[in-house]
C-alpha cells in the first residue's frame, strides 16, 4: 500500500513539473524593443529632410545625388527606398540605398506630398532593418 | 502524508513563478503597447505637418523665429500685394484628398476656402494677427492689445523708378525702433530712427506708376502695428520684427484661419493648419 502511494506520490509531482514547465514555455515571453517606431520616425525626418534641403526636387529634376548622400548618413542597419509619384500616378523617380538587399524585418512605409514647379507629388518613403543582421 | 505536503507545496511554488511569469509578461506588452500605440498619432501629425508646409510654401509667407532670453525674433518674408492662388490651392485640397489620401490610406479634408479669397491670414504664436491681401488691400501686423514690439526692420525691394519719396517724421520720444530699406530702380533708401507706438507715422515713396506706403503706430485701437499699402506696385518684403518673450500659454508657430481634418483608423486630427 505504502509503495503504491509513494508511486502514486511520484506520478502526481512528476505530472504538476511537467505541466509546470509547459505552462512557464508557454507563456514565456521575448522582451522585444519595439524597433518599428523608432524607424517610423526616422523615415519621417530623413524625408523632411530631404524635402527641405531641394533633395527630393532635384531628384524629380534628374539628379538624385543629395538623396544618396543623405541615405548614406543613416545607420548600418537601415536600409531606405524613396519613390517619387506624380498626381497622375507615374513614376518619376526611385532611389535606395546602396548595398541593401531585399525588404527585411520591420518594413515602415510613410507617404507625403510634395509641391514642386507648381506640380504635385506624392512621396513614398520605405525603411527596414538588414534581414542578414536581424537577430 | 508529508509526501503529498511536499508535493502540494512544490506545486504551489511552482504555481507562484507560472503567475508571476504571466505578470512579468503583460508588464512587458503594456509596455510595448505604450509605445507602439501613439505611432500612427505621430504618423498622422507629421502628414499634417507636411500638408501644412506644402501649403505654406504655395501660398506664403515665409515665417521664422529667433528666440532670445529677454525678446522674440519673428521674420517675415513675402510678396505685396499677394497674388491670387486659388488655382493652385483647388489643385492641391483635390490631390491631397484624393490620391495622397488613397495613397496613404486615410481620410483627408481640407477647407482652405479663406486661402482662396486671395488674402493670406496668419496667426503668429497664437497671438498676433498678419495678414496681406491682393491688389487693392494691405499687408498689417498687429495684436489685439498692442504688439509691444520694440524694433522693427523693413526691407521692400520694387522693380520700378521712383518719382517721389515722402520721409518718415520720426519722433525722439518714440519707443520703437524702425528701420527700412527700400531699394527700387534709383538705389536704395536706408532710413532709421523712433516712432511712438501709440501714434501714427510712414513714409511713402511713388514710382511712375503705383506707390508704397509704410505705416507704423496705432491701427484700429492696437498700438504697435505696420501696416503697408502697395498699390499697383509688386514688392519684395522682408520683415524683422522684434517682440517680448512668448508667453509661456502660447505656442510659437503660426496658423492659417483654414482648417484640415485627417482621420486613420482610431486617429482622427482637425485643427488649423499651420506649424
Amino acid at each position: 500500500m505504502k509503495a503504491f502511494l509513494i508511486t502514486l506520490d511520484a506520478f502526481v509531482a512528476i505530472i504538476l513539473l511537467f505541466s509546470a514547465a509547459f505552462l512557464m514555455y508557454s507563456s514565456s515571453f521575448q522582451p522585444y524593443a519595439p524597433r518599428g517606431v523608432y524607424l517610423k520616425q526616422f523615415t519621417n525626418d530623413m524625408v523632411t529632410v530631404m524635402e527641405k534641403n531641394g533633395d527630393l526636387g532635384s531628384a524629380i529634376a534628374g539628379n538624385t545625388s543629395g538623396m544618396h548622400y543623405m541615405m548614406g548618413f543613416t545607420p548600418q542597419l537601415v536600409c531606405m527606398q524613396v519613390s517619387i509619384t506624380d498626381s497622375a500616378g507615374n513614376r518619376s523617380v526611385t532611389v535606395a540605398k546602396d548595398e541593401c538587399g531585399e525588404y527585411g524585418r520591420e518594413l515602415q512605409v510613410i507617404g507625403r506630398s510634395l509641391v514642386y514647379s507648381g506640380q504635385l507629388y506624392t512621396v513614398k518613403a520605405e525603411a527596414w532593418y538588414k534581414k542578414e543582421q536581424v537577430t | 502524508m508529508r509526501g503529498f505536503i511536499i508535493t502540494l507545496a512544490t506545486s504551489g511554488i511552482i504555481l507562484l513563478l507560472v503567475l508571476y511569469s504571466n505578470t512579468l509578461r503583460d508588464s512587458y506588452r503594456g509596455m510595448e503597447r505604450a509605445l507602439t500605440e501613439p505611432q500612427s498619432l505621430t504618423y498622422g501629425a507629421a502628414l499634417f505637418d507636411d500638408i501644412s508646409g506644402e501649403v505654406n510654401s504655395i501660398v506664403g509667407p515665409s515665417v521664422s523665429f529667433a528666440e532670445a532670453n529677454d525678446s522674440l525674433g519673428v521674420q517675415i518674408t513675402d510678396t505685396l500685394p499677394k497674388s491670387n492662388y486659388s488655382a493652385q490651392l483647388n489643385a492641391y485640397e483635390t490631390f491631397i484628398e484624393g490620391t495622397l489620401a488613397n495613397r496613404t490610406r486615410t481620410t483627408i479634408d481640407a477647407n482652405l476656402s479663406n486661402l482662396r479669397t486671395g488674402t493670406v491670414t496668419m496667426r503668429i504664436n497664437q497671438d498676433y494677427a498678419y495678414s496681406a491681401a491682393p491688389q487693392g488691400g494691405e499687408m498689417s501686423f498687429t495684436r489685439s492689445g498692442g504688439t509691444n514690439a520694440t524694433a522693427y526692420y523693413i526691407n521692400i525691394s520694387v522693380v520700378k523708378s521712383r518719382a517721389a519719396y515722402i520721409p518718415f517724421t520720426f519722433n525722439p520720444s518714440g519707443d520703437i525702433n524702425v528701420t527700412v530699406r527700400y531699394t527700387d530702380l534709383n538705389g536704395t533708401i536706408l532710413t532709421s530712427g523712433t516712432v511712438l507706438s501709440s501714434g501714427t507715422d510712414f513714409m511713402q515713396v511713388t514710382h511712375d506708376a503705383g506707390s508704397v506706403r509704410i505705416n507704423f503706430g496705432r491701427k484700429s485701437g492696437n498700438n504697435g502695428a505696420v501696416w503697408i499699402n502697395a498699390t499697383d506696385v509688386s514688392a519684395s518684403l522682408g520683415m524683422l520684427a522684434t517682440l517680448p518673450p512668448i508667453n509661456s500659454s502660447k505656442r510659437l508657430g503660426y496658423s492659417y484661419d483654414d482648417t484640415l481634418s485627417y482621420q486613420q483608423g482610431k486617429v482622427s486630427i482637425f485643427r488649423n493648419l499651420g506649424k
